[in-house]
C-alpha cells in the first residue's frame, strides 16, 4: 500500500466559549492516500468542517488544536510557522468552500484571480498568463470563457463561481484538494455538473480529494473510502461499499436508516432513524450514547477501542467489542 | 369526484426590475383536493415559492385566479382574505427566521387562535405542543432557547392551530439535518391524516416529496412541465427536465449505477420569454418543434407532460393533446 | 491566493468596535461597563436626594464669603455672589439629568415611531421623511439645537424641545433601517399568514424587534443632551443665570480663569465630564455586547 499523503493522528481541538472549553474534535484519526477520494461525512456539529480548517490551519481564534499531529508529506502541519503554512496552502493543499462567491475576491475579475494563482506557481509572461487562465476557465466547463474572465464574482451564478474556484485550484496544482460541501446551496442539476467536474479534475490532476459532506448520496457516488463523524469523534471508517452494506456503528446504521431514497418508495418509519435529542459533547465515553438504542454502561465511561472488522474497516463501538469478546 | 379545495387557474406573477420584467410564474393551473398532499418541485427560481406566496396573498397576482372553496382570493379585499386565513396556513422554510424572536412559544401558538376568535383556554396550547412531539415546558421558551428541529415543530404547530383545510409547506425540512428530516416528515404525515389536511409541499428535495406526496407537479421557469401521481412521475418521468432532475440526485447506494442526463448550462433568467419549451436551450434532445408552443400531453390518471417525448410514451393518446398557451 | 481561500472572507455585518472597549478583555469590558453604570446610578441618587444634602440653597448669596476657595465650610468654594458651589452643583444635577432624560425619551418615542412607520409602509411618505431627516442630519445636532432655542426662546421646556428635535432624526434613521431589515424576515410573512392585520404586524411583531439600536442610542443621547444643554447655557442660550445649572456655572466661572479662582469653573465642569463619560461608556458597551450577540 502506498504511503498516505495526509495522516491525521489523535487530533483534538478545543473551542473556548464564554470561559468554558469543549473539545469539538476528539481523537480523530484518518488517512488520505494518494490519488483517492476520501469522504468525511457527518451532520451539523460533527466537526467535519473543523477538521478541514485544522488541516488548512484556518481555525477560528477561539479554537486551539491541543493534541495530535497532522502529517502531510512527512511534515507536521500543526508545527509549521505561519509563513511556511502559507506556502503549503494553495500550492500543496487547496480548499473550496460552501459559499463559492464569498470565497472569491469581490473586487477582482474572475480571470485575474485565476491568473494570479497561476503567477504564484509558474513564471509566465503576462500574455501567456491571460491565455492560460482562459484555457483553465474553459477546462472547467465555462462556456464563453473570454467574456466570463472579465466578470466580477457578483456577476457569476453560484455554479459558475464554483467553477472559477476549481480553476483557481487547478492553477495551483495541489497534491490534496479539500472540498467542504462544495455543492450545498446549488441546484441539483448544477450539483451534478459540479461533481462530474470535480471527479474529472481530481483524476486528471492525480490529486487526492478530501470531500466533506452531509449527503450520503454524494458519498456513495464520489468517494472510495469514508469516515463517519459524530460530535467530533470518528465513529466508523470503511470503504464505501462496506459502509453502505455492512454499517457497523449504531450511528452509521441509524443514519442510513433515516435516508429517504428518491429511487424507491418505502413506508415512512422512524423506528430505524436516529432519536430526536441534542448532541452530548460532554460524555466521557462515546458521544452518541445518549441517542444510541443499544447503549451499554461502558459507553458512558470510556471511549471504545477501535475494532477492525476487515481490511480498512474500523469501528469505535463498545457493542461490537463486546460481541467480539 | 369531490369539489377541489383550491383551484389555481392561469396564474401569472411578473415583477418589474429596472427596465425589464421578471416572469416568475407564467400560467400555472392546478387543483388541490381536500386531504391530498401535492408536491410542487423545481430548482431555485422556477417560481414555486412565488406561487405559494401568491396563494397566501403575500404577493398580489399579475393575472389569474386562486379560488379557495369557490371564493376567488385574488378578487376580494385584504380584510376578507384575513378572515379566511384560518383555512389556509403556511409553514416556512427557515425555522430560525419564521418565529418572532420576542414571542414565547405560548404566545406564538396563541396568536392565531385569538385573531380568529377561537381561543378558549391554554389547554388548547398544551394539546398543540404535544401534537408535534414537544413538551408543555417548551411553551414558555423563546425561539433562541430551542434547537432548529424544535423550532420547526413550533412552526408546524402554529400552522395547525386554526385547524386549516390547506397547509402550504415551503421547504420545511431543507434546513434540517437528515436524521431530523424524517421525524418532521413522519409528523407531517401523521397530522395530515389526523385533520384530513391538504398539503402543498414546496421542495427541491425530491426524495422527501416522493415519501410525502400523493401527486407531484414539476415546475421549470414559471411553468408546470409535468404533473401526475407521485408514482407515475417518479417511476416514469417523461419530460426531459424531470428525467434530468431525477437522474441528478445521487443515490445513497454504491451498487446502483445509473446513467445521468446532464443538462447543459444553467437556468436562464426569466426576463425574456421565448415561445416553445422552456428547456429548449439546455435540452440534449431538442428539435425544431420544441421552439413552437408545446401542447400538454395527457398520459392518463392525470399524468400530463409538456414535452414531445410524451408521444413516444405507451400511454399516449393522441386525441388528448391540449395546447397550453405560453405568452 | 490568501483571499480566495479564506473562509472568513465573507463580509462582516458586525458594527464598528466602540472606542472605549477596543482592545479590552472580556473581564475588562464587564468592569468598564459596570463602572459606567455605577457612575450613572450615583448621579441619579444625587439628582433625587441632592437638594436634601445641600448645605445651602442654590441661590443663597453671602456677601461676606465671595470667591472663597474650597474649605470645610464651602467644599467646592463660593462664587462672586458668595453662593456655595457644592450646593449649586448638587441642585443642578436634578435639572441637568431631568433635561437629559426628557430629551432622550421624547426623541426616542417620536423618532422611533416615525422611523418604524416610515420603514414599514415605505412609499412616498417614507421618501419625504427621509429627505427631511437627511436635511436635519446635515447640521450638527448642537447647531440645530442652538438655532431652535433661538427661535423658541429661553426656557427649560424650550431647551428640551430644541435638543429633542435635534436628535429625533437619529432615532428615525436607526429605527427605519432596522425596520427595513426586520420587515423582510420570514416572521413578518408568518404574522400576516396567521391573520394579523397590517397595523398589528407592524406594532406587535416588527416594531419591538426594530428598537434595539434605538435603545442603545438613548444612552448615548443622554450624554450628548447634557453636553448640549450645558453648552447652550455656556453660550448664554436656553437656561440663563441665576439658575443653578452646570453650563451656566461653567460660563460664570470661565470669566475667572485668568484671575485664578479655578474652583468656580472646575467643579461644575468635572460634573459634566464625568456623567457624559459614563453615558458614553455605557452606550458603547451595550453596542459592543449587541454586536457580539449578532455574530
Amino acid at each position: 500500500m502506498p504511503e498516505p499523503l495526509l495522516q491525521i493522528r489523535s487530533l483534538r481541538m478545543d473551542i473556548r466559549d464564554h470561559e468554558r472549553s469543549r473539545s469539538v474534535l476528539l481523537d480523530v484519526n484518518f488517512d488520505v492516500r494518494p490519488n483517492e477520494v476520501m469522504g468525511l461525512v457527518g451532520e451539523s456539529g460533527s466537526g467535519k468542517t473543523m477538521t478541514a480548517l485544522a488541516i488548512m490551519r484556518l481555525l477560528p481564534p477561539a479554537a486551539t488544536a491541543s493534541e495530535g499531529k497532522i502529517l502531510f508529506g512527512g511534515r507536521d502541519l500543526l508545527a509549521l510557522s505561519e509563513s511556511e503554512m502559507r506556502q503549503v496552502r494553495g500550492s500543496e493543499i487547496a480548499m473550496i468552500f460552501q459559499n463559492p462567491r464569498a470565497s472569491l475576491n469581490p473586487l477582482m475579475r474572475a480571470g485575474d484571480q485565476v491568473a494570479r494563482a497561476l503567477q504564484l506557481h509558474q513564471d509566465l509572461p503576462r500574455s501567456q498568463l491571460r491565455r492560460r487562465s482562459i484555457e483553465l476557465l474553459q477546462h472547467v466547463g465555462i462556456s464563453d470563457a473570454e467574456a466570463r474572465a472579465k466578470a466580477y464574482p457578483h456577476q457569476l451564478s453560484g455554479g459558475m463561481a464554483q467553477r472559477v474556484l476549481i480553476a483557481i485550484m487547478l492553477a495551483c496544482q495541489p497534491a490534496l484538494l479539500i472540498a467542504d460541501e462544495p455543492t450545498t446551496g446549488l441546484d441539483v442539476t448544477i450539483q451534478a455538473q459540479i461533481f462530474e467536474l470535480i471527479k474529472e479534475v481530481q483524476s486528471e490532476a492525480g490529486a487526492s480529494l478530501l470531500l466533506i459532506t452531509h449527503d450520503l448520496g454524494v458519498v456513495s457516488e464520489v468517494c472510495q473510502r469514508v469516515a463517519v463523524m459524530y460530535a467530533g469523534q470518528i465513529m466508523e471508517q470503511a470503504g464505501v461499499l462496506d459502509l453502505f452494506q455492512r454499517p457497523s456503528h449504531p450511528y452509521t446504521e441509524r443514519l442510513l436508516g433515516s435516508i429517504l431514497r428518491v429511487d424507491e418508495a418505502k413506508a415512512l418509519d422512524t423506528s430505524r432513524a436516529i432519536a430526536f435529542a441534542s448532541i452530548d459533547y460532554d460524555n466521557a465515553g462515546c458521544r452518541f450514547a445518549n441517542r444510541c438504542p443499544y447503549v451499554l454502561d461502558a459507553c458512558w465511561l470510556r471511549r471504545p477501542e477501535p475494532r477492525w472488522l476487515s481490511e480498512g474497516h474500523v469501528v469505535f463501538c463498545h457493542l461490537r467489542n463486546q460481541e467480539a469478546a | 369526484m369531490t369539489e377541489p379545495l383550491l383551484r389555481v387557474c392561469d396564474l401569472h406573477k411578473h415583477y418589474r426590475e429596472g427596465r425589464s420584467t421578471i416572469h416568475a410564474v407564467n400560467g400555472v393551473t392546478f387543483d388541490v383536493y381536500p386531504g391530498e398532499a401535492v408536491g410542487l418541485v423545481g430548482e431555485s427560481g422556477c417560481g414555486k415559492s412565488t406561487t405559494a406566496r401568491c396563494i397566501l396573498r403575500l404577493e398580489e397576482v399579475t393575472r389569474g385566479t386562486i379560488e379557495l372553496e369557490g371564493t376567488d382570493l385574488t378578487a376580494i379585499p385584504r380584510n376578507r382574505v384575513r378572515a379566511r386565513r384560518k383555512d389556509f396556513q403556511m409553514v416556512f422554510q427557515d425555522p430560525n427566521e419564521s418565529l418572532n424572536p420576542r414571542f414565547s412559544v405560548r404566545r406564538t401558538l396563541r396568536e392565531p387562535l385569538q385573531l380568529h376568535g377561537l381561543y378558549s383556554s391554554d389547554s388548547q396550547l398544551d394539546e398543540a405542543i404535544l401534537r408535534v412531539n414537544l413538551e408543555e415546558e417548551h411553551l414558555d421558551r423563546l425561539p433562541h432557547q430551542l434547537s432548529g428541529g424544535q423550532k420547526q415543530r413550533v412552526g408546524v404547530a402554529r400552522a395547525m392551530m386554526t385547524t386549516p383545510k390547506l397547509v402550504i409547506l415551503d421547504e420545511p425540512t431543507s434546513s434540517l439535518d437528515m436524521s431530523l428530516r424524517i421525524h418532521v416528515i413522519v409528523l407531517l404525515k401523521k397530522l395530515q391524516r389526523e385533520f384530513n389536511l391538504a398539503y402543498i409541499f414546496i421542495s427541491h428535495d425530491l426524495s422527501t416529496v416522493r415519501h410525502l406526496c400523493d401527486r407531484v407537479m414539476v415546475m421549470y421557469l414559471g411553468q408546470i412541465v409535468e404533473q401526475g401521481r407521485t408514482e407515475d412521475v417518479f417511476d416514469d418521468p417523461t419530460h426531459v427536465y424531470t428525467q434530468a432532475l431525477l437522474s441528478a440526485i445521487p443515490i445513497p447506494d454504491p451498487t446502483v449505477k445509473r446513467s445521468r442526463i446532464l443538462l447543459s448550462g444553467e437556468t436562464p433568467n426569466a426576463r425574456t420569454l421565448v415561445p416553445g419549451c422552456p428547456l429548449q436551450d439546455r435540452c440534449p434532445f431538442v428539435l425544431e418543434e420544441c421552439r413552437k408552443p408545446v401542447p400538454d400531453y395527457d398520459l392518463g390518471n392525470g399524468h400530463r407532460v409538456a414535452c414531445r417525448l410524451a408521444r413516444e410514451h405507451p400511454h399516449f393518446r393522441p386525441e388528448s393533446a391540449r395546447s397550453i398557451s405560453p405568452d | 491566493m490568501e483571499t480566495t481561500l479564506n473562509p472568513r472572507a465573507e463580509p462582516k455585518t458586525g458594527r464598528r468596535r466602540s472606542i472605549w472597549f477596543r482592545g479590552l478583555s472580556e473581564v475588562g469590558r464587564w468592569r468598564l461597563l459596570s463602572f459606567g453604570i455605577a457612575l450613572i446610578l450615583i448621579y441619579v441618587v444625587i439628582a433625587l436626594v441632592g437638594p436634601e444634602l445641600a448645605p445651602y440653597g442654590p441661590n443663597a448669596t453671602n456677601a461676606k464669603a465671595t470667591l472663597q476657595p474650597p474649605s470645610s465650610d464651602f467644599w467646592f468654594g463660593t462664587d462672586k455672589f458668595g453662593r456655595d458651589i457644592f450646593s449649586r452643583v448638587l441642585y443642578a444635577t436634578r435639572l441637568d439629568l431631568g433635561i437629559a432624560f426628557s430629551v432622550a425619551l421624547s426623541a426616542f418615542l417620536i423618532g422611533a415611531t416615525i422611523g418604524g412607520l416610515s420603514g414599514y409602509f415605505g412609499g412616498g411618505v417614507d421618501d419625504v421623511v427621509m429627505r427631511v431627516v437627511d436635511v436635519l442630519l446635515a447640521f450638527p445636532a448642537f447647531i440645530l439645537a442652538m438655532a431652535l432655542t433661538g427661535i423658541l426662546g429661553d426656557t427649560v421646556p424650550n431647551v428640551i424641545a430644541a435638543i429633542s428635535i435635534a436628535y429625533i432624526p437619529y432615532f428615525v434613521r436607526l429605527t427605519r433601517g432596522e425596520m427595513l431589515r426586520v420587515r423582510t424576515r420570514q416572521y413578518a410573512d408568518a404574522a400576516v399568514g396567521v391573520g394579523n392585520p397590517r397595523w398589528r404586524v407592524m406594532l406587535v411583531h416588527l416594531l419591538p424587534n426594530s428598537l434595539t439600536p434605538a435603545f442603545i442610542q438613548v444612552t448615548l443621547v443622554l450624554g450628548w443632551a447634557i453636553l448640549d444643554a450645558a453648552g447652550l447655557a455656556f453660550l448664554g442660550l436656553g437656561i440663563t443665570p441665576p439658575t443653578a445649572e452646570w453650563g451656566v456655572m461653567v460660563a460664570e466661572g470661565a470669566q475667572r480663569i485668568i484671575t485664578g479662582e479655578w474652583w468656580t469653573w472646575l467643579f461644575p465642569g468635572v460634573a459634566i465630564v464625568i456623567i457624559a463619560f459614563a453615558f458614553s461608556i455605557v452606550g458603547d458597551g451595550l453596542r459592543d455586547l449587541l454586536a457580539r450577540e449578532e455574530r
